[in-house]
């Protein structure tokens, strides 16, 4: 009996440590542990400091252990001398592993380093169960939590114990160089080992600077320190400048550059001696940029700090800087079957500005677009050639421009005149420059463009006008567009017979050409605002600008009919063909016959089935027939 | 004088005439013709170079650019970009290693599909023939008589846009013409002015004039294939510039050499 129950303790007891199961608290998805080395020097003395700490989760089921060392000496050139070393293990997030060291021998600029393995110890449950398992376990301190993937063990039913297994996490390590105090007196540059003195005092002249011989300086790009900003990057043609570089020099060589900013106006991008500035913001003032600059050499000494102020330069404006040729264009004709013309040609220089009113001297694209305003006693048409980016054309490196501005006009032959208004816009590096609009005036006798400083006695024209000139000032009024052929021979014509029977049939004739525009459904299905409509009748029916007192009335009248239920627009264009300014206006235009043209559709099939068009004979010519090498000569 | 004797006389004058005319005729047609025979032996000595110089530049186009550039050959590209464009990438053993420039040149156009390397009336020229030939393509159009007087090429350029819009649209412009251009005013085309006259030559040719002329530039003229696609007739009349036109009509030049400085002996 005793046998029985001793063997089947026995077997009990061996079966419980033989076949136990093993189970580990759930892991933290997210837990984290951090380790760390640190080394530091306090006087002369020097420290050293090794941890390892859990966060709450990870603390929840592991604990933090860290293994340290404390040593001299370089670890790239030589073997260094273990001064310390020290294991210590935390608890879960509460209390972390640490390892304190201290030496107070230090050697002047000798390398003192610490270094530590960091762990974590994670708890293993064995159990066997008997009968009843419950849900919650707990660790070995008494604290319970749930097991998603563990055993269902509580503890009664079956039997349990602990084991602990210590993971390495990594290893961390820090080294400085240990400074000794300086021991120099008043006056005394070096130490008695040819250290130079960290802080040399004042005495005799020169006066030493703190960088012990050491020292920095650097180049900028351009003399005001700018930083050229630029809307994104250029699609075609010369790319947009967006980035400066500012190039270090420090003596003597082989130390390293350290370049740092507070701004957020711009990003850096150090490369060793060089760093590229990238503009994000514009400027609020001039040098609120500030990047600071250092230089150390590996023995540990450093120059002075550098400040370099610099600016985000966004462009603003063209600031006139000379006029470099002013004259008259002689006689001539651009092409074989074009008119004779004469004119004007000036050439300006332009310095680019930025918005802070500083010159921007950088390489940047420019475009520009030449708007002429119509219509015009020139005969012109409404655009100039301009600057456009696929040209790649760009400031020079100081950021000067030169544009070359010219007239040429059948009215200018002769000792004639006329003037053309308009104004040029200017795109560069990207933004377009609509607050720096250069309003410009071109007369067959001088060119006057905004800024240029110049005087031009502004041209007057003849008060006659003739009609075809009419028509198309009342359809670009209208339809912000010239009169088709077919309109302008029609209106033209209308307007000549009218002229032939007197002034009350051109008068008629006069107001029949408005209402065919303003009242047509054309014109009233575009929405123009109250204020465009009042604009539109003053440029139609008068052909100017409305003054402030005129517009501010009519437009008030206009409003106050659509208020009260009145057909506003008929009221208003009844007003505008009774008007004196209108009928003086009408009453002084001259007959002239339209100009000849072809037919339309036969230039157009002309164009559509690859031939040329001959305006002046209206005929159509075509090229000989297809050629694969020509007009070359092939050499394949 | 009987009307024989009369007869006789005034054949007798022509003939006086044609002999001492044809002479100065003759002399005048050798000299123009040794001009171009001097361009044109200027260029094939620099065509027959050993290529010395690989350019490694990913895109063609700057490829070829940078050989113009670097064995200065006036040149006159026609580029098609935009969608579908066959930019592509030659790589450099591909190419002869101790031939001729002509040699280079050549392996990397082959490796371009449609187009085609063509010297002709000093200048070499890459283009795809196909589109080069179009009657729609601006470069064929003829421009009745084109002049620039000691002026920058800056200058011809902006007088050439100005040609071409006349050609096109005479009546809009035939009352004159304001406006103007711009330059950087220390770039290698604005320090040297020349002079150039053309009749009735396309704007191809005047382009091949221009860069002759000047001595330093190279031409490229950049299309997009939507260009030149089947498009639905229009039906606006009027005056007013199609400016989707005038964007088919871009082409700038290129300098061969950023100073003017002596030329590198060849």
């Amino acid at each position: 009996m005793n046998k029985k129950l001793l063997c089947t303790l026995a077997l009990a007891v061996l079966w419980l440590f033989a076949s136990p199961q093993r189970a580990q608290a759930q892991y933290c998805s997210y837990g984290v542990a951090y380790g760390v080395s640190w080394t530091w020097q306090d006087n002369s003395a020097v420290y050293g400091y090794s941890a390892t700490a859990l966060d709450y989760c990870a603390g929840l089921y592991y604990d933090p252990a860290v293994y340290g060392r404390f040593s001299e000496g370089n670890f790239a050139t030589e073997n260094v001398r273990l001064l310390a070393e020290g294991y210590s293990e935390g608890y879960a997030d509460w209390i972390p592993a640490e390892v304190l060291f201290g030496y107070g021998s230090p050697i002047g600029f000798q390398y003192y380093n610490t270094d530590s393995i960091h762990y974590v110890l994670e708890y293993y449950q064995y159990y066997a169960c008997f009968s009843y398992c419950g849900y919650y376990w707990y660790d070995p301190w008494g604290f319970g939590f749930t097991s998603g993937a563990g055993p269902n063990f509580s503890g009664s039913g079956g039997l349990s114990y602990w084991a602990v297994r210590r993971r390495r996490l990594g290893s961390t390590y820090h080294t400085i160089i240990y400074q000794p105090p300086d021991p120099c007196q008043q006056g005394q540059q070096f130490t008695a080992t040819g250290v130079p003195c960290t802080e040399p005092t004042p005495t005799p002249t020169p006066t030493p600077t703190p960088s012990q011989g050491v020292s920095v300086t650097y180049t900028t790009e351009t003399q005001n320190k700018g930083i050229p900003m630029g809307n994104g990057t250029a699609q075609v043609g010369l790319p947009n400048r967006n980035s400066t570089n500012v190039v270090a020099t420090g003596s003597p060589g082989g130390g390293t550059y350290t370049w740092t900013t507070s701004s957020d106006k711009v990003s850096l991008s150090p490369n060793g001696n060089t760093l590229t500035i990238t503009a994000l913001k514009k400027s609020d003032q001039a040098g609120d940029v500030v990047i600071t600059l250092t230089y150390r050499l590996s023995d540990g000494r450093q120059a002075p700090p550098v400040q370099i102020p610099m600016t985000v330069q966004q462009p603003g404006s063209l600031k006139y800087v000379a006029t470099t040729s002013n004259g008259p264009l002689a006689a001539s004709r651009r092409t074989r079957r074009q008119r004779l013309v004469a004119g004007w040609k000036k050439v300006i220089d332009w310095q680019v500005m930025d918005h802070l009113g500083q010159p921007m001297t950088f390489r940047m694209p420019v475009a520009d677009t030449m708007n002429n305003k119509l219509p015009n006693d020139c005969f012109l048409g409404r655009t100039g050639e301009g600057t456009t980016l696929a040209q790649s054309r760009g400031t020079g490196n100081g950021g000067q421009w030169t544009h070359t501005y010219e007239l040429f006009s059948t009215v200018c032959l002769n000792g004639g005149n006329c003037a053309v208004e308009g104004y040029q816009r200017y795109t560069i590096n990207g933004l377009e420059l609509s607050n720096d609009d250069k309003d410009w005036r071109f007369q067959c006798n001088g060119i006057q463009v905004e800024g240029d400083g110049s005087t031009l006695t502004p041209w007057t024209p003849p008060t006659r006008k003739k009609v075809a000139m009419f028509v198309d000032q009342v359809y670009v009024a209208g339809f912000n567009d010239w009169a088709s052929d077919d309109e302008l021979v029609t209106w033209t014509t209308r307007l000549n017979n009218a002229y032939a029977q007197g002034q009350a049939q051109l008068l008629a004739e006069a107001r029949a050409l408005c209402r065919a525009v303003f009242d047509s459904a054309e014109y009233r299905n575009v929405s123009r605002s109250d204020e465009d409509f009042i604009a539109d009748l003053y440029n139609g029916y008068l052909g100017r600008a409305p003054d402030q007192d005129g517009f501010n009335f009519w437009l008030s009248v206009y409003r106050n009919d659509l208020a009260q239920g009145i057909n506003g627009h008929e009221h208003m264009l009844q007003a505008f063909e009774q008007s004196m300014d209108f009928i003086n206006l009408v009453y002084t235009l001259e007959a002239a016959p339209p100009p000849v043209v072809c037919d339309p559709v036969d230039e157009q099939a002309c164009w559509n089935g690859g031939g040329l068009w001959d305006s002046s004979a209206c005929s159509c010519e075509y090229p000989p027939p297809y050629d694969p090498c020509y007009p070359y000569y092939c050499i394949y | 004088m009987t009307k024989k004797d009369r007869k006789v006389a005034g054949s007798l004058f022509l003939l006086a005439a044609a002999v001492l005319c044809l002479p100065l005729i003759f002399a005048a047609q050798q000299k123009r013709a040794k001009s171009g025979n001097k361009i044109a032996a200027d260029l094939e000595a620099k065509l027959a170079r050993k290529a010395d110089f690989v350019p490694s530049n990913k895109s063609t186009l700057d490829r070829l650019i940078a050989i113009a550039k670097y064995y200065e050959i006036p040149m006159g590209i026609e580029w098609m970009g935009g969608m579908g464009s066959e930019d592509l990438e030659v790589p450099a053993a591909a190419v002869p290693a101790s031939h001729t420039v002509r040699d280079l040149l050549s392996a990397i156009v082959s490796r371009l599909p449609d187009y085609q390397l063509t010297v002709q009336n000093g200048v070499v020229h890459v283009a795809p023939p196909v589109i080069a030939v179009r009657n729609d393509n601006f470069l064929n159009l003829v421009i009745e008589d084109f002049e620039v007087d000691n002026d920058t090429l800056f200058g011809a350029e902006h007088d050439l846009r100005i040609a071409i819009d006349m050609t096109l649209h005479p009546k809009e412009n035939e009352g004159g013409y304001a406006g103007g251009y711009g330059n950087d005013p220390e770039h290698v085309f604005a320090k040297r002015r020349f002079s150039y006259k053309s009749d009735d030559l396309t704007v191809r040719q005047i382009l091949d004039g221009l860069v002759k002329a000047n001595g330093n530039a190279l031409w490229i003229a950049e299309f997009d294939r939507a260009d030149f696609a089947p498009q639905a007739k229009s039906n606006t009349g009027g005056p007013v510039v199609d400016k989707a036109e005038e964007s088919k009509r871009q082409w700038k030049f290129v300098p061969l050499r950023d100073n003017l400085v002596a030329r590198r002996p060849s």
